[in-house]
């Protein structure tokens, strides 16, 4: 110890003299520990590809599945009104005619009013109709007008009903000018004319109720047809909905499947599982499956070398253990939504979610000095897949075609968007995805 | 603790074999560090254990031009620390100090101090405060600045240092108790 070394110094120092000597239990322990957190990584992980191929595959169907009609009822009624609504009325009238009778009865007796024609509307009964044709006939009466009368008659008011009403007096008034010998009894018969054009008011004001009660007769009319186009729109959309809750109520379908998968650059291998279809609607399914498949990667030159001794005695010789990977297997969940093009033709489209089960290798040992094999012995062994994903997700394309009323033919496409292998793993770090085709014969079970 | 690059990739590789060679190099290091944190042998094996995994779990962070002994050992620190404020107790008083400036002496105190062993100090330090205990390790064995551990411990430059100076008067009051048994050594 020298005079310089500090309290710190010698503390640091006398500390870092213990030593501890290598626990065997305790390294059981923290083994126990690494395996348990891998297996809790793996799930993990595991959960959060599935359910993103999950995902995609909602996200694929949801636009589909989302297709439902609409039911407002208010979109409805407006489309029911523009289609009763008659083409030569503009939407102001169209408006006006479309209150009901109560209102327009009382805005009708407000115009009137304001007009000074009348003093007070007139309640307009179904009665009062038919009293209106006998008071056509009244008209007759007004033969007898004068020209001072016909001039007391002429109705030039700026509204539509006085223009309408002036119209209607025309032919009459016509005929009263024509008659030039009525001029000599103006005077006598003032008294008649003044009584006539009493008449002509109350005739007047009986039109314009009657107009009114035809204008409520429309507006009958068109809420009447309204309610039977929103009737029948409803009856409609209720059919659709039925059609559809009927598809939606069809059990799954279940079918089975064997063919061929092959993938890009490797060998066709075989592909089989299950299937099970939901039809949401007459032309829309969704589906899922499971399926087992194997992938040949031999071309992918996945080969992991590994000296497990070597020795020193005249040169060197190494013992080497050679895995050679050939095969992965996979458990394979798709989830897609399946479009019915004709009775014959569907696609569908999705994701493809694989699960590695296992894996094939060539396990093979040999003795290598300055690059010569000895005792070389291969076997083949399934195990070894540190050195691959165990999860893949690919998206899915298919189309099918109905061969006999349960035997369709199905050709699917994968595309893998994870690496097949891990990242350094082996000496070859290419990126290898799977690119896979997929042709079937299926069978519906029901 | 000399551990090789290929040990380390092998690690990576998760070849179990590797890893186990892995714990055996470290295992002496990183007990020494988590003997001076924690207060039982059986409370530091365990700690070695998590802090072993997490130096497993992080290895693809490593990076080779740093020295794997300083890298593990930062590592273990930190698991250690975590562990401790995750279990700190909350109505434990701490002292808040803005500034502090060391003005006493501890020479007198290392003719003694270099007389004791690793165990009899570390008996010592373990007699501290939680708080202190784990500033005093910091800063004086494990060369942290008052700056880091401020960080680290969530607290102020100056209660680093107060507690640093703490502990050195704590254990002088301690050690100068024991002065006459080493003496009658």
């Amino acid at each position: 110890m020298s005079n310089e070394e500090t309290f710190e110094d010698i503390v640091k120092s006398k500390l870092s003299e213990k030593e501890f000597s290598f626990d065997e239990e305790n390294w059981e322990k923290a083994e126990e520990m690494i395996a348990f957190f891998r297996k809790k990584e793996k799930i993990k992980k595991g959960a959060f590809i599935f359910f993103s191929g999950l995902l995609l595959g909602i996200i694929i169907m949801f636009p589909f599945i989302n297709r439902t009609k609409n039911t407002n009822p208010e979109l409805i009624t407006q489309n029911a009104e523009r289609a009763v609504k008659p083409n030569n009325i503009d939407n102001k009238q169209y408006q006006a005619h479309a209150k009901s009778p109560v209102d327009l009865e009382s805005t009708e007796k407000e115009e009137m009013k304001d007009n000074g024609r009348i003093s007070s509307a007139p309640n307009v009964t179904s009665s009062q109709i038919k009293e209106h044709v006998s008071q056509e006939q009244h008209t007759s009466t007004i033969q007898s007008f004068t020209k001072k009368g016909r001039n007391k008659t002429k109705f030039q008011g700026s509204s539509s009903r006085e223009r309408l009403i002036g119209v209607a007096a025309e032919p009459v008034l016509d005929k009263i000018t024509s008659e030039e010998s009525i001029e000599k009894e103006e005077i006598a018969i003032d008294t008649k004319v003044k009584n006539d054009l009493t008449i002509l008011k109350d005739s007047v004001a009986k039109t314009d109720s009657v107009k009114v009660v035809l204008v409520a007769a429309a507006d009958s009319i068109v809420k009447d047809s309204v309610a039977l186009v929103k009737k029948d729109s409803s009856v409609k959309l209720n059919a659709d909905n039925e059609k559809a809750n009927l598809a939606f109520a069809k059990p799954w379908q279940i079918s089975v499947f064997v063919g061929g998968n092959y993938l890009m650059g490797g060998t066709l291998n075989p592909f089989q599982g299950f299937e099970f279809i939901k039809p949401i609607d007459s032309a829309w399914s969704i589906g899922t499956g499971l399926d087992y498949t194997y992938l040949n990667i031999k071309a992918s030159n996945a080969v992991k070398t590994i000296v497990t001794n070597t020795t020193y005695d005249f040169g060197y010789t190494s013992e080497v253990v050679q895995i050679k990977t050939n095969d992965l297997h996979y458990i394979v969940v798709p989830v897609f939504v399946q479009r019915k093009l004709n009775e014959k033709n569907s696609i569908l489209l999705g994701a493809n979610n694989y699960m590695l089960l296992t894996v094939s290798n060539n396990y093979s040992t040999y003795k290598e000095s300055y690059g010569n094999k000895q005792n070389e012995s291969s076997s083949k062994t399934f195990g070894y897949s540190s050195g691959f994903n165990p999860y893949d997700i690919g998206l899915l394309l298919g189309y099918k075609r109905k061969l006999f009323n349960n035997i369709s033919l199905s050709l699917y496409m994968n595309y893998g968007l994870m690496n097949i292998k891990k990242k350094g793993y082996y000496t070859d770090n290419t990126f290898d995805r799977n690119v896979s085709g997929q042709l079937m014969l299926t069978y519906r079970l029901r | 603790m000399n551990v090789e690059l290929d040990l380390i990739t092998a690690c990576l590789n998760k070849e179990r074999r590797a890893e186990s060679e892995l714990y055996k190099i470290t295992y002496g290091y990183l007990m020494s560090i988590c003997y001076r944190y924690v207060n039982s042998t059986e409370d530091a094996k365990e700690m070695l254990n998590i802090g072993f995994l997490k130096i497993l779990t992080n290895l693809d962070k490593y990076k080779p031009e740093i020295p794997f002994k300083f890298w593990i050992r930062r590592i273990m620190i930190n698991t250690l620390i975590d562990e401790y404020r995750k279990k700190k107790i909350h109505d434990e008083r701490i002292q808040y100090v803005d500034n502090y400036i060391e003005t006493a002496d501890y020479s007198e105190l290392n003719p003694v101090l270099a007389r004791m062993d690793a165990d009899q100090i570390n008996s010592l330090i373990k007699k501290l405060p939680p708080t202190s205990q784990k500033v005093f390790n910091l800063f004086v064995v494990d060369g942290y600045s008052h700056k880091e551990i401020s960080r680290m411990l969530g607290m102020s430059e100056g209660t680093s240092k107060w507690h640093v100076n703490f502990s050195k008067e704590k254990l002088k009051e301690m050690i100068l108790k024991i002065i006459p048994t080493f003496n009658r050594i």
